[in-house]
């Protein structure tokens, strides 16, 4: 009889662990169902037309700093940009403070200069670590602290205003979302690469840039643009955090490194490279925001919400990397 | 680069001209020259072998051509007359025709099969091939060499050896290169795949293409290449067709003549039973074998590399775990992990040094003592003099050069750190020594003072166990020298006859009987 049991229970796990290891993203595909459930019998309303712009608008900065997170850890070789969250917060600020304190608050001047800014960012950062050779972690913890300097240099205090088109963005524009005008692009962008031999290349050097290099990747071509493609979705997400707050905030960029580098994990990048992708991400920086709104939601006390939550993400990732393992063994 | 990927089958033999023409082609890494003015041609329509010893400078000379090294002197003329130094990357190499298959299987493991199969083969940002024809190309590449070939889109992690081993092969053969380098890559391939590449590399050659073919086994190079061309410590001997020679001239064309015993140790009456391996088998479907080491006895160990003899002794002390079969002390004690073997005497000396042999940051006698500090504590706290007694008694058998002890370990010369790691794992007082190629990259000097105290611990009574890649040292040492091929013993040779030859021979699986004798070159 319990053998009986066992012979279900065994492979089920194992085809679980199957699918999650051939689908990376799978684990917090499941993991989004059972929080979005909980959401809404904690708080029935949560998706309600009426307020799903302005929730979605909450999660759109996380989603697209997760994003940010992602192909520089693809790119293997211990790639990592730990520099994305003061990006993002500086972002903001030079948008608020130089751009808009200039009169430059245009849209057709901020999106595409603040763009630029954060592919100027990541392409540093990207050659620091291919061409110069710096370890990925140092380089871009040297970025994190100009970046973090840089934002108080430029807003000292807190405050500004944005400018009034940014509202749609954290509202609406009509029926539409305002923050499916940031992520629909930004998603289009990773979509185009995913079809283009440039996805193979980046796979190819962050599961073994030998191999990659041997069979004619530039390889170190491959980790700059991945760090330059970090560096866009990072302006994108200093975007969206600027259409959220409506002003502008020095110190809000920074902690936006560990949830995006954790929603990238979550999502099923390998932190060895070559194995994942943005759809994984994207997802799990939705749970993150699921898991933090449960907990606001039961008035867990604010103290507590940085422990639970540090515990909800270890035992999630745990319970990943088990399964996962065990879809490898059955290979 | 261009569409078309591969030709049409040509059936008439096509005039053979000079491909590439490599005139001086020179490399060095740090004092060690790896080669030294190599000149030949590779011609179309031909299956050129490249064979050497190990160390002889072969795979160098496949990195110079693959644009993973560059050359130090010495230039490459190409068929239309260009001339290049240097490729600075294999992308390069492969645009002036040549791509390489390398020894080790390097596959990417987050790419399917068939992304595997054309990484690289674009631009950075623009498809070299639709899709449809990446993918026909693909299976119909697979299916010339297997019949049982790997999906198109299995993720590589899914496959063995011999499926990846496939997949980098294709990744070359849909490339139709001018000159295809195959170092050794047929190693993990079954037999009926080995013919199938065999096949593929003749119609190659009808179609005017050459292949540089690398291998150990001394049969295929003579089935299939049509020259060949001798490296022996990094000189090109001689390149002559393959129809003008046979097995045994070759080989006695990469070991040279048999050196001169100089010193000969004397040997000593073996002792009992120290060490016994039951039943080993080092890979799956690999010969078993039994191995019995008596007190004071030198055992050699050869081989090409990867051919097992590095797996087998680091069975011995517990680094590898071999498929089947086991290593027990003569008390019946099994040794599974290097823990239970340094309890019971048995000491490993590791090949690379710089990784695993000296701690960098530490000073001389810190690294000297590292594994035996137990003996010099003194209610809890390290006893210095008595560290430094010690390490001076053996600094003195092995006449280590040195400034003060407190000096950091790579401040002395690479055969000085050396002996300071042998003198570490002799101050536990071992039974039995194994030395994974312990005058790799020593000096001459060095080399004599190892010899010696080789001599002197098996006087002593301790056995050694020493793999070498200086097939000469173990002509003079060993008492018996075991050569590994195809991870099992393929030989094993008694102090009496050895010869450097014999060993080079069983090396690549060969048996002196089968050759005639004859007069050196």
């Amino acid at each position: 009889m319990t053998d009986a049991t066992f012979e279900i229970r065994g492979p089920g796990l194992r085809s679980i662990g199957k699918a999650t290891f051939a689908r990376p993203w799978m684990f917090s595909a499941l993991l989004f169902v059972v929080l979005l459930v909980c959401n809404l019998l904690v708080l029935p309303g949560f998706l309600a037309a009426s307020n799903f712009a302005a929730t979605l608008a909450v999660g759109t900065p996380w989603v697209l700093a997760a994003m940010a997170a992602t192909p520089s850890i693809l790119s293997g070789g211990g790639g990592i940009d730990i520099s994305i969250g003061p990006l993002i917060g500086f972002v903001n600020v030079f948008i608020i403070g130089v751009l808009v304190a200039n009169g430059l608050g245009n849209p057709a001047i901020v999106i595409p200069v603040v763009i630029i800014l954060g592919v100027a960012v990541g392409t540093v950062n990207g050659i620091l670590v291919a061409y110069v050779r710096l370890q990925p972690i140092v380089a871009t913890l040297g970025m994190y602290l100009l970046l973090v300097g840089l934002a108080l240099v430029v807003l000292p205090q807190p405050g500004g205003t944005a400018p009034a088109w940014m509202v749609g963005l954290a509202g609406s524009f009509g029926p539409v979302p305002g923050a499916l005008v940031l992520i629909v692009p930004a998603v289009g962008v990773w979509i185009a690469i995913y079809r283009s031999p440039f996805h193979r290349a980046l796979l190819g050097t962050g599961s073994d840039d030998r191999a990659a290099f041997t069979a004619g990747v530039n390889t170190q071509l491959v980790r700059v643009c991945a760090y330059a493609l970090g560096g866009f979705f990072a302006a994108m997400a200093g975007i969206a955090l600027t259409a959220l707050v409506q002003s502008g905030d020095p110190t809000l960029g920074s902690s936006f490194t560990l949830v995006a580098i954790s929603a990238a994990v979550l999502g099923g990048t390998s932190v060895a490279g070559g194995v994942g992708g943005i759809t994984g991400s994207i997802i799990a920086a939705l749970d993150i925001y699921l898991i933090q709104e449960l907990l606001s939601a039961t008035h867990v006390p604010s103290f507590w919400i940085q422990v639970v939550y540090g515990a909800i993400l270890l035992i999630s990732l745990g319970i990943n990397s088990v399964i996962r393992t065990l879809g490898r063994k059955t290979q | 680069m261009s569409g078309k990927v591969r030709g049409e089958e040509v059936t008439s033999p096509i005039e053979s001209r000079a491909l590439y023409t490599l005139e001086g082609i020179s490399r060095s890494y740090g004092s060690t020259q790896a080669l030294s003015e190599c000149s030949f041609d590779i011609r179309s329509s031909e299956i050129h072998a490249l064979v050497g010893e190990n160390g002889s400078g072969k795979s160098t000379l496949v990195k110079l051509l693959s644009g993973v090294l560059s050359p130090d002197g010495g230039r490459i003329v190409m068929a239309d007359g260009t001339v290049r130094t240097k490729w600075k990357n294999p992308k390069k190499s492969a645009k002036d025709g040549i791509f390489t298959v390398f020894q080790e299987t390097l596959v990417a493991e987050g790419l399917s099969v068939v992304d595997n199969i054309w990484m690289g083969f674009d631009g950075e940002f623009r498809r070299g091939l639709p899709v449809a024809e990446e993918r026909r190309l693909a299976a119909n590449t697979l299916a010339e060499l297997s019949d049982n070939p790997p999906a198109l889109d299995a993720p590589t992690t899914s496959l063995d050896l011999g499926g990846r081993q496939l997949v980098v092969i294709a990744r070359a053969l849909v490339r139709d290169p001018q000159l295809l380098i195959l170092d050794e890559s047929t190693s993990a391939l079954d037999i009926s795949d080995r013919e199938k590449l065999f096949d593929v590399l003749r119609s190659r050659r009808a179609r005017g293409r050459a292949t540089l073919f690398i291998s150990h086994r001394m049969d295929e190079i003579l089935t299939l290449s049509d020259r060949i061309t001798v490296l022996r410590g990094g000189l090109v001997v001689v390149t002559q067709a393959t129809s003008e020679t046979t097995a045994s001239a070759i080989l006695s064309l990469m070991t040279g003549r048999d050196m001169e015993v100089a010193g000969n140790r004397k040997r000593q009456t073996l002792g009992a039973t120290v060490l016994e391996g039951t039943a080993l088998t080092l890979r799956e479907n690999a010969a078993a074998f039994d191995f019995v080491l008596r007190a004071g006895e030198v055992v050699g160990v050869a081989g090409l590399e990867g051919h097992g003899q590095d797996d087998f002794i680091q069975s011995l002390c517990g680094l590898y775990r071999p498929v089947s079969g086991s290593v027990k002390s003569v008390a019946g004690a099994p040794i599974r992990t290097l823990r239970q073997a340094s309890q019971l005497g048995i000491v490993y000396v590791p090949r690379d040094r710089k990784s695993e042999g000296i701690f960098e940051p530490l000073s001389i006698l810190e690294n000297f003592s590292m594994p035996t500090r137990s003996k010099y504590l003194s209610g809890g706290f390290l006893r210095s003099r008595r560290q430094r007694k010690a390490f001076e008694q053996y600094t003195q058998d092995l006449r280590v050069k040195y400034g003060s002890l407190d000096d950091p370990i790579v401040s002395l010369s690479g055969g000085n750190q050396q002996k300071v790691i042998i003198a570490r794992w002799l101050a536990s007082d071992p039974s039995v020594v194994v030395l994974n190629d312990p005058t790799r990259g020593v000096d001459q000097a060095t080399k004599q003072d190892i010899y010696l105290l080789i001599d002197r611990l098996c006087s002593e009574g301790v056995s050694v166990v020493i793999l070498s890649t200086e097939i000469e040292e173990l002509v003079v040492l060993a008492d018996r020298t075991i050569v590994f091929h195809e991870f099992a013993p393929f030989a094993e040779l008694p102090h009496e006859t050895v010869s450097t030859r014999k060993i080079v021979n069983a090396m690549f699986g060969h048996h002196s009987s089968e050759l005639p004798e004859e007069a050196g070159i």
